[in-house]
């Protein structure tokens, strides 16, 4: 049986920038202990005890993803095509897709660094470095940074950022000029997603504030869980020939309390 | 004998003030700054920290409506 074309996908970035869960937890629990306070004193052999708290810290599985469509069999029977297939692996990119949208959001929204762009953003080619510049001011210094720094950008930034690289430099214009957009600037990972990822609304049960803005940080200091990944199910319904095939995820995400600095919200002035 | 000539004391009728009532226009919020008020107030209860860090950007948006 022939397969239907595909419809355009975006490419997905969440995984790459966070830690990913999917054991079967509904929280994970992340406690944090106060900052200790040294004492320096001249040499005295004495010492005052001091107290010391512990703050917890949750993510919380708290959001459902699902779609869900019926086949009946005359269609899947008469078609030339593999109906059954293209909707389930349809809906599950369609899921993907949405909790990639879901959790990038999120982070900028709960993420405490910031940072305003010159006039312009990302599309001005002459802000890029300065803006690079700036966004790595935010994290470096923190002992976290070993882990990689990303940047993620909408497809709409690049006309700036691709000039800017066709123009900084010899060997990495040359670069850039060979092979189009390079992934990899200032020790920073971009990568990009279409235009209207970032937005300003209520996902679920999150408000996210993401329209405008784009974000920067450390990877690997945010978890968003996927207790079981996508999963999905056929099944024959009373009334109706064929079968439903429904697909579902479960999402909770976290910007731990202690590493919420190093998630820059940036705002596109 | 001199002639005392008194003015005629015109009493002056109060001149009837025009008022002119400016007519308050009243105008309603469009349905994109009726939905991003409402959204900035869940965003107020359900992050506080979030609402400051973009306080002053909704405050552009909702001028621009």
């Amino acid at each position: 049986m022939a397969t239907l074309q595909q419809i355009l996908r975006n490419s997905l970035v969440a995984e790459k920038i966070c830690e990913v869960d999917r054991t079967d937890n509904m929280t994970i629990k992340n406690p944090y202990g106060s900052a200790c306070t040294t004492q320096i004193t001249s040499l005295t052999g004495t010492y005052q005890v001091d107290d010391f708290s512990v703050t917890a810290d949750t993510l919380t599985v708290t959001d459902e993803f699902k779609n869900a469509e019926h086949v009946y069999d005359f269609q899947e029977l008469l078609s030339y095509y593999d109906l059954f297939a293209n909707r389930i692996e349809q809906q599950s990119y369609d899921i993907a897709a949405s909790i990639d949208q879901y959790v990038l959001n999120f982070i900028l929204t709960d993420g405490t660094g910031t940072y305003t762009t010159p006039t312009g953003g990302f599309t001005t080619a002459a802000n890029i470095n300065v803006i690079l510049a700036n966004l790595l001011s935010k994290t470096v210094g923190y002992s976290d940074t070993y882990k990689g720094l990303f940047l993620v950008l909408e497809n709409t930034d690049i006309t700036g950022l691709v000039q800017a690289q066709m123009t900084n430099g010899y060997s990495f214009a040359d670069a850039a000029l060979n092979n189009g957009l390079l992934t990899h600037q200032a020790g920073i990972d971009i990568y990009v997603v279409r235009t209207g990822t970032f937005v300003t609304e209520t996902i679920g049960t999150k408000s996210v504030v993401g329209s405008g803005h784009r974000v920067f940080g450390v990877k690997g200091v945010c978890t968003y869980a996927a207790p079981r990944g996508i999963q999905m199910e056929e099944k024959s319904v009373s009334a109706k020939t064929g079968k439903e095939c429904v697909t579902w995820g479960y999402i909770g995400c976290k910007v731990w309390a202690q590493k919420a600095a190093l998630i820059v919200d940036i705002t596109i002035a | 004998m001199a002639v005392k000539t008194k003015k005629a004391v015109v009493s002056k009728k109060p001149v009837k003030a025009k008022v002119v009532v400016a007519a308050k226009v009243l105008t309603e919020d469009s349905p994109a700054k009726k939905e991003l008020l409402a959204f900035i107030e869940n965003l107020k209860v359900e992050n506080p920290t979030a609402y400051q860090k973009n306080a002053i950007n909704f405050e552009k948006q909702l001028n621009q409506l």
